[in-house]
C-alpha cells in the first residue's frame, strides 16, 4: 500500500518548463547548424580586386615567428586601417596548420615553408595565388627566388626573410682554449672532436629531446651528394635513399655518439638546452642551421651570440646548404574573394618595400632584396653565415626532395640509441618516400 | 555468505520500504511524451558529433585521402597492407599493448592502495582524497611537461638520487629505449590514480562493517580481510576501474606527446602518436586506417575484459 496519492498529471508550470527547455535546445541546435559555414576553396583565380575595400585580414604563423614580425603585421593593419587577425599555430606547425587547412579554413596570408614537398601539401595549383609577378621577386638577391617557391614552373611562395644556412656553430672561446681551429674537412673535424674531448668540454651537443634537431647533422653531411644531384635522381626514381652517401652521413653522426663525443643526455636534451650549452661553453659545437642565431639571441641575449662562430659542414665542395624557412616565406591562399587576395598581395609588397628596413632591424638578419642594406649591428656569426652563403650556397636536401621521407628526426633518434642501423634508416626513408611520392603523383612512382 | 556485491541494490531497497511520501513522478503516457519531446535533440547531437564521424572514420580508412589531391579514391585494404608490411603497425601495436597493460596494473594497484588508506571518513582523509584527485584535474599535456622536467637529466629526481648516493647519479629516465615506456606508464597512472582510488573508495564504503568486525573477531588479519571480504565485495568497482583504465591507456596520447613525443627513437610511439604524425604529413587515409586499428584493438581487448569481470561479479 502506497502512502502517496497519485496526481492526475504535471502542473501547468512544469509543463511550461518542459516546453521551454525543448524550445531552447532546439533553437541552440538550429543556430549552431546555420552559423559558421566553411568557405569553399576557390578553384579559379579571382580577377580584379581592390585592396582598399578590405576590412579584415587573417594571418597564420608558427609559434617561432619573432614577436617583432607580429608587431609589423599589426602596424600594417594600422596603416591600412584593416583589422588583422594573427593566428599563431602551435607546434608541430605543419601538422596543426594542415588540420585546419584540410577542413577548408583559409587565411589571407600563410607563412609556410616554400619548398616542393611542403607546397604540395597545400595543392598549390588550386589553392594558392601565383605570386611570380610580385615586384619584389625581381629584386631578390642570392638566387633565393630561383631556388624556392616554385612548383612546375609557377611561383607560389614569396621569400622575404634570410634563409636558414646549415653548418657547424661553435663557441669560439672553447675552441681557442683547446687550441682547435674550426674544421673545414672531415679529417679536421675528427681531430677536433678528439682534442675537444681531451680538453674536458663536450665536443658536440645533441638535443634528442627535440628530434628535429638530430637530422641536421646527417642532412648537412649530404652536402656533396646534394651538389652532385643525388636528390634529383631519387626524385625521379633513379636512385634511392639507401645510397652509400646517405648511409655514410647517418653513420657519421652515430660515430660521434659512439665515440663519446657528445653530451650524456643526448637522447633527451632539448633545443633550449643546446642553446644554453653552446652559449655557456659547456659544449663546443652544434650541428645546426642559422635559425639558431635569433633563437639564441632571444634566449641568451646578444652577449650569448657574441662568441659564436660558423663554418659550413666539412665537405669536399665546401658549400653551405640553405633553405628558406616558414618564418621568412609566405604563400597567399585563394580565398575566392578578389579584394582579400589583392590585399594579401599588397601586404607582401608592403613588407618587402616600405617596411623592409624595419623588418631587418627587428630580426637582425641580412637583407635579401636589392636596394635595402643589411641592418647595422649584425652579429658576427651572421656575417660569417652570409659570407659562406654568398660564396657557395647550395639548396638543402629538404628543399630538393619532392616528397616527404617520413620523420627523419625520430629516425635519427632510433639510430643514435641503437635501435636501427644507418642502412635501416635509409630503408625507412625510402619506403616512406615511395609511399608519399605515390600520394603526390610523382613521375616514376 | 550469500551477500551480493551490489551495494546499490541495497540502497534502493531501503528507500522503497521506508514509506516516505515522495513527490508524484510522471507515469506512462506523460513520460512517453516527455521523451518524444526532449530526446530528438540529444540524439541528433549524438549522431552528428559521434556516430557520423565514427562511421566516416570507418569509410575513410579504405581510401587514399591525402592533402595532395582533392579526389578521394577507394583503395580497399591497401592502407592496412602498407602498415602491416613496413613493420610500423606491429611495432606501435606492441608498444601500445605493453603500455596499456602496464598502466592498467599500475593504476589499479596504486588506486587500490590509496583507497585502502583513505577509506575511513575522518577529516584528514577527506582532505587527502581531494589532494589525491588534483592530478586528475590537471591537463594531460601539463602533466607530461611537468614530469618531463622532473625526470630530466638534471631534474629533481636525479638530484635527489645524487644526494642519496653521494655521487652524480644521472639516470636518463626518458631516454631509454627499453624502459622509458614504463616510466611514462607511471606518469599516466599518477595522473589518473586519484579517480581510480575514488571509485575504489566508493566500493569499499559499501562493505558492511559487521562482516569486517565478525572476521576480526574470528582472528582474520588485515590481509585476509582484504583478500576474502573486501576484494570480492568491490567487484563492481574493479570492473569499472579496469575497463576505464584499459580503455584510457589504449587511447593515451597527450601525456606521451608532451613527455617523450614518442621517443627516444620510437620507443614510446603508441598508435595515437603515429596517427598524429601521419596526419601532419598529409597522409590522412593512412592515419585513419591506423586509428581504425586502434578502435578495433580497444574493442577486442576491452569488451572481453568487461564481460569476464561482470561474470566474476555475478559469481561472487
Amino acid at each position: 500500500m502506497r502512502a502517496t496519492t497519485e496526481r492526475p498529471g504535471p502542473s501547468g508550470f512544469r509543463r511550461a518548463t518542459r516546453w521551454a527547455a525543448a524550445g531552447l535546445a532546439g533553437s541552440v541546435l538550429l543556430a549552431a547548424c546555420s552559423g559558421g559555414s566553411l568557405d569553399e576553396p576557390a578553384s579559379e583565380p579571382a580577377e580584379g580586386g581592390d585592396a582598399a575595400a578590405v576590412e579584415s585580414m587573417s594571418f597564420w604563423a608558427a609559434q617561432e615567428m619573432p614577436p617583432a614580425v607580429i608587431d609589423l603585421i599589426e602596424r600594417y593593419g594600422e596603416e591600412r586601417d584593416v583589422d588583422v587577425e594573427i593566428t599563431t599555430v602551435p607546434g608541430p606547425f605543419e601538422q596543426n596548420a594542415l588540420t585546419r587547412w584540410t577542413a577548408g579554413d583559409r587565411p589571407d596570408v600563410l607563412f609556410w615553408q616554400p619548398f616542393e614537398q611542403r607546397l604540395r601539401q597545400l595543392q598549390p595549383e588550386q589553392n594558392l595565388q601565383d605570386v611570380g609577378d610580385l615586384p619584389a621577386i625581381a629584386r631578390t638577391k642570392y638566387g633565393i627566388a630561383e631556388g624556392s617557391g616554385d612548383i612546375d614552373g609557377t611561383k607560389y611562395a614569396f621569400t622575404f626573410g634570410f634563409p636558414a644556412v646549415y653548418g657547424l656553430f661553435y663557441n669560439k672561446a672553447v675552441l681557442q682554449e683547446a687550441g682547435v681551429e674550426p674544421p673545414t674537412t672531415q679529417e679536421e673535424l675528427d681531430a677536433a672532436l678528439t682534442s675537444l674531448q681531451q680538453s674536458g668540454t663536450t665536443p658536440v651537443h645533441l638535443a634528442g629531446g627535440d628530434p628535429w634537431t638530430l637530422q641536421i647533422g646527417p642532412l648537412s653531411w649530404m652536402t656533396d651528394a646534394a651538389e652532385d644531384g643525388l636528390i634529383e635522381q631519387i626524385n625521379s626514381a633513379d636512385a634511392e635513399w639507401t645510397d652509400p652517401a646517405v648511409v655514410e652521413a647517418f653513420a657519421n653522426l652515430k660515430d660521434v655518439v659512439d665515440g663519446g663525443f657528445t653530451n650524456p643526455d643526448f637522447a633527451t636534451a632539448t633545443y633550449v638546452d643546446q642553446q644554453a650549452a653552446l652559449a655557456s661553453g659547456e659544449a663546443a659545437m652544434a650541428f645546426q642551421a642559422s635559425w639558431l642565431v635569433p633563437a639564441m639571441t632571444a634566449s641568451a641575449g646578444p652577449e650569448g651570440v657574441e662568441d659564436i662562430g660558423y663554418v659550413p659542414m666539412p665537405s669536399e665542395s665546401g658549400a653551405a646548404m640553405w633553405q628558406a624557412t616558414n618564418l621568412g616565406s609566405m604563400v597567399l591562399p585563394r580565398t575566392g574573394n578578389a579584394d582579400q587576395e589583392a590585399a594579401a598581395r599588397d601586404f607582401a609588397t608592403w613588407l618587402s618595400d616600405d617596411a623592409y628596413a624595419d623588418y631587418l632591424a627587428a630580426t637582425g638578419e641580412p637583407s635579401v632584396f636589392e636596394g635595402v642594406d643589411d641592418p647595422a649591428g649584425l652579429p658576427t656569426v651572421m656575417t660569417e653565415v652570409l659570407e659562406a652563403f654568398e660564396q657557395q650556397g647550395t639548396r638543402s636536401v629538404s628543399a630538393r626532395t619532392a616528397a616527404a621521407t617520413g620523420a627523419v628526426g625520430p629516425l635519427t633518434g632510433e639510430l643514435l640509441i641503437g635501435v636501427k642501423t644507418a642502412e635501416q634508416v635509409g630503408e625507412s626513408m625510402q619506403s616512406e618516400f615511395v609511399k608519399n611520392a605515390e600520394l603526390v603523383g610523382l613521375e616514376g612512382f | 555468505m550469500g551477500v551480493r556485491g551490489r551495494g546499490r541494490a541495497a540502497a534502493t531497497d531501503a528507500s522503497a520500504t521506508s514509506g516516505r511520501r515522495t513527490r508524484s513522478r510522471p507515469h506512462g503516457r506523460q513520460r512517453a511524451r516527455d521523451a518524444a519531446l526532449l530526446l530528438p535533440v540529444p540524439l541528433l547531437l549524438l549522431t552528428v558529433a559521434f556516430l557520423l564521424p565514427t562511421v566516416l572514420n570507418l569509410a575513410y580508412a579504405f581510401t587514399d585521402w591525402s592533402a595532395f589531391r582533392d579526389e578521394i579514391g577507394f583503395v580497399g585494404l591497401e592502407n592496412f597492407t602498407d602498415l602491416a608490411t613496413d613493420g610500423i603497425l606491429w611495432q606501435d601495436l606492441r608498444i601500445t599493448l605493453l603500455y596499456a597493460v602496464a598502466v592498467t596494473l599500475l593504476q589499479n594497484v596504486l588506486g587500490l592502495a590509496l583507497a585502502l588508506g583513505l577509506e575511513r571518513s575522518h577529516r584528514w582523509n577527506k582532505a587527502l582524497r581531494a589532494l589525491v584527485f588534483v592530478p586528475v584535474l590537471l591537463s594531460p599535456l601539463a602533466v607530461g611537461f611537468l614530469w618531463r622536467g622532473i625526470l630530466s637529466y638534471d631534474g629533481v629526481v636525479n638530484d635527489v638520487l645524487a644526494a642519496i648516493a653521494g655521487e652524480a647519479a644521472r639516470v636518463e629516465w626518458l631516454g631509454s629505449p627499453d624502459w622509458t615506456l614504463f616510466v611514462v606508464a607511471f606518469v599516466h597512472s599518477w595522473k589518473w590514480m586519484g579517480l581510480t582510488a575514488l571509485i575504489y573508495v566508493a566500493g569499499l564504503v559499501t562493505v558492511p562493517q559487521e562482516l569486517l568486525e565478525a572476521a576480526r573477531v574470528d582472528g582474520a588479519s588485515g590481509w585476509r580481510l582484504l583478500r576474502s571480504i573486501k576484494m570480492p565485495l568491490i567487484a563492481p568497482a574493479v570492473t569499472v576501474n579496469v575497463a576505464l583504465t584499459l580503455i584510457g591507456a589504449l587511447n593515451s596520447f597527450d601525456v606521451i606527446l608532451s613527455s617523450t613525443g614518442g621517443g627516444p627513437g620510437r620507443a614510446t610511439e603508441v598508435l595515437n602518436v603515429y596517427v598524429f604524425q601521419q596526419f601532419g604529413n598529409g597522409a590522412f587515409g593512412l592515419a585513419t586506417a591506423m586509428s581504425l586499428v586502434l578502435l578495433l584493438t580497444v574493442a577486442v581487448l576491452a569488451v572481453p575484459a568487461v564481460v569476464l569481470l561482470r561474470r566474476r561479479e555475478v559469481d561472487l
